[in-house]
């Protein structure tokens, strides 16, 4: 199957172990470099909230996972992970609470947003047809 | 560019014209010219439709000159939405042409004793204004076709439509593009309303025969415009995200985080979002042999704008904003791009504000007169404000105007101006500038960001209540800096990240009038320019009580994530105390 644009942004579902913090799951579960991480995964969202730590928040069965490289606009901007203006948005951040860490094989859905379409859709593309 | 054009439009005998110099006003340009001359010559307790007001066009004090991104034309006046001061800002062409004339501003003053309509033609040899009633009621692609015929394709346009001509709170100021079409707008508070109330339909700008604004320091200009230039293209957002996809760019990332006012600011977040997003939008763009990558001015190097054709692979639009897309698309339940650049088509061509008239719409499909989701009801809604109907003239009033005479509570307006596409309950930092701008509802008067200026963790906890304070007046002032510049706001994402290309931008400035400005320097005009605004709005009878969002955004939580606004009146009244 071939997911377009469109499908990247609505997301595409991968079968995977949850129970893993966001990070372990982008550089264990799709092989995401830290490195690319760190630089052009700007902004993350998991079930709709903006993640500051992806370490300590939490990959769950069912979650939805959204990545976007950085975005202009005041509020685009504060949707960066650890941004200097990220504060203007603490009412929706990811709160990080004791989860339930409970590991076992779950769906969670992946969107891809602008650069990071043409940058990540092909190379997740096979892992996600592999499921 | 050191004169200033006056034109009296309300003459004993026809409009007259004089020029004179700067005076007082030297060393001022945008929005720092356009409200310093509001200010001191406009009774604030005028009526904007009024003799007394004035229209004040200004380019940046970059306008003009071989700097990039310096293309903003500011127009400023006492606004018909809103009551306050109001500076709008528009790119585009004319910004550049009017100050290689040597003209830091345009005034329009008093008022014409006939019905008459004038257009006003500057060249290199003089100004003449001429009546031409001829014009009346000319949608503003139609003038502009008309005024290329008459003076020739060398020429930039600054316009009203039908509904400035009526005089309508949401009416715009139109600027022409590179390609000579009335794509931008000063959209923002009804400026086109005030440029209909003076009657003057057109002013038509040929620069020929004259040269780039030459800076003092030559060489010093070309190395800091050098490293400004480098420094936007290096960024991620200035170089790869705003060229590829436009500020539309947006609409997924405000969607997913639950900030996307939907259905009349009901939900945060839209299903059809995907469907009308920056990415689908630059693909079918391409698709169909239109542009995704475009400047709408000559000298932009970020080139965030494009242009969209039909199905039929014609010429319908520019590139439609994020803020139009969003205003037309989700906060109307429409996922259709054709619509929704119909619709746009029809705002500018009717010279109508596109986040006020989605604001409306919006607010008239609650109020029944529309279903949410139809996108030829909005469009016919669009029609009945530009042909002037009873009903045209109620939306093309504003969101608030409509809400009131539809009986609607959830008008979505701060002092009488339409918030913009990024809900202020999920993202509590804009609200606090929705809430205290000086302009009203406005995403960006809040919206330069440069780390030197805002000096974030140097004094107080950015998560507490005061450092969102602290963050949204920083902010504000900063703005108000760069809006003098006559650069695009867009450059500010390259100077949070990036202290050299601020630097570069304070060089330039420097260089090009042989100052000694610093990042103090720039903050302090931020300053102010904005106690101007503040002080004329105090005297227009404005007070605190004006500084709050409407009360719904305190009660009312917004899914998903069910949140209010939560910023304590006493703490939005710290924003103004520095």
């Amino acid at each position: 199957m071939i997911f377009d644009s469109l499908s990247w942004q609505e997301g595409v579902e991968f079968k995977v172990r949850v129970g893993c913090s966001v990070r372990d799951f982008l550089t264990k579960h799709l092989e995401i470099p830290n490195d690319f991480i760190e630089n052009r995964i700007a902004i993350i969202f998991l079930d709709g909230s903006p993640v500051d730590d992806i370490d300590r928040a939490i990959i769950k069965n069912g979650s939805c996972i959204a990545m976007s490289s950085q975005m202009p606009g005041l509020v685009g901007a504060a949707m960066t992970r650890k941004g200097l203006i990220s504060p203007l948005r603490t009412s929706i951040s990811y709160d990080v609470k004791k989860e339930d860490t409970k590991e076992e094989v779950g769906i969670v859905k992946v969107k891809l947003f602008n650069t990071l379409i043409k940058e990540l859709g092909q190379v997740l593309q096979s892992k996600a047809n592999a499921n | 560019m050191g004169k200033i054009l006056r034109i009296n439009m309300g003459s004993e005998g026809g409009p007259t014209i004089v020029e004179e110099p700067l005076g007082n006003y030297a060393g001022l340009g945008g929005r720092g010219l356009t409200s310093a001359i509001v200010s001191k010559e406009v009774p604030p307790q005028c009526h904007p439709l009024s003799a007394e007001n004035k229209l004040v066009i200004a380019p940046g004090l970059l306008s003009g000159t071989a700097g990039a991104m310096s293309g903003r034309l500011s127009v400023g006046c006492k606004s018909p939405l809103t009551g306050t001061i109001k500076e709008a800002n528009s790119g585009g062409q004319p910004s550049q042409v009017l100050a290689r004339l040597g003209y830091a501003a345009i005034v329009l003053e008093g008022k014409p004793k006939t019905d008459d309509l004038y257009k006003v033609i500057i060249k290199n040899d003089g100004v003449k204004i001429e009546k031409d009633n001829s014009l009346k009621m000319l949608p503003n692609y139609d003038l502009v076709e008309r005024m290329k015929s008459q003076y020739g394709d060398k020429i930039a346009c600054i316009s009203i439509g039908p509904a400035g001509e009526m005089r309508l709170a949401a009416a715009s100021v139109a600027c022409t593009d590179t390609e000579l079409r009335p794509t931008r707008h000063a959209g923002r508070g009804g400026v086109g309303a005030v440029m209909g109330s003076k009657q003057v339909k057109v002013i038509v700008l040929d620069d020929t025969g004259t040269k780039v604004r030459q800076p003092k320091d030559p060489e010093k200009f070309k190395d800091a415009n050098k490293r400004f230039v480098e420094g936007l293209q290096k960024h991620p957002v200035t170089g790869q995200g705003l060229p590829a996809y436009g500020t539309n760019v947006l609409t997924n990332i405000i969607n997913e985080a639950g900030a996307y006012p939907t259905y009349n600011f009901k939900q945060g977040n839209f299903a059809g979002a995907s469907k009308i997003s920056g990415e689908t939008l630059a693909e079918l763009e391409v698709k169909r042999g239109g542009v995704a990558t475009h400047g709408c001015h000559r000298g932009c190097v970020i080139r965030c704008s494009g242009i969209f054709h039909d199905k039929d692979g014609k010429y319908l639009t520019k590139q439609p904003e994020y803020e139009t897309v969003w205003a037309h698309g989700g906060n109307c339940g429409i996922d259709d791009l054709d619509a929704i650049a119909m619709i746009d088509f029809w705002d500018d061509n009717y010279g109508l504000d596109t986040i006020e008239m989605g604001a409306t719409i919006a607010v008239a499909m609650e109020a029944g007169l529309a279903k949410f989701g139809d996108a030829n009801a909005a469009i016919q809604l669009i029609h009945e404000v530009g042909k002037g109907t009873y009903l045209g003239k109620i939306l093309g009033s504003g969101a608030a105007v409509t809400a009131k005479v539809f009986g609607i509570e959830r008008a979505p307006v701060v002092k009488g101006q339409s918030m913009p596409a990024y809900d202020p309950r999920a993202v509590q930092g804009i609200g606090v500038t929705y809430a205290t701008s000086t302009m009203g509802a406005d995403h960006t008067a809040g919206y330069a960001i440069a780390s030197n200026i805002l000096k974030i963790g140097g004094h107080v906890d950015p998560l507490s209540p005061e450092g969102q304070i602290e963050l949204s007046r920083n902010l504000q002032i900063a703005t108000a800096a760069i809006d003098s510049t006559g650069m695009c706001l867009f450059i500010a994402f390259a100077l949070l990240d990036q202290p050299e290309t601020f630097q570069a931008l304070i060089d330039m400035l420097n260089a090009f009038y042989g100052l000694n400005l610093t990042a103090d320097s720039v903050t302090e005009l931020g300053k102010s320019i904005l106690k101007m605004e503040r002080e004329f709005n105090m005297k227009a009878g404005f007070t605190k009580e004006h500084d709050r969002l409407p009360r719904y955004f305190y009660t009312e939580p917004i899914a998903p994530h069910n949140v209010v606004f939560k910023v304590k009146d006493e703490d939005l009244d710290k924003v103004f105390n520095w």
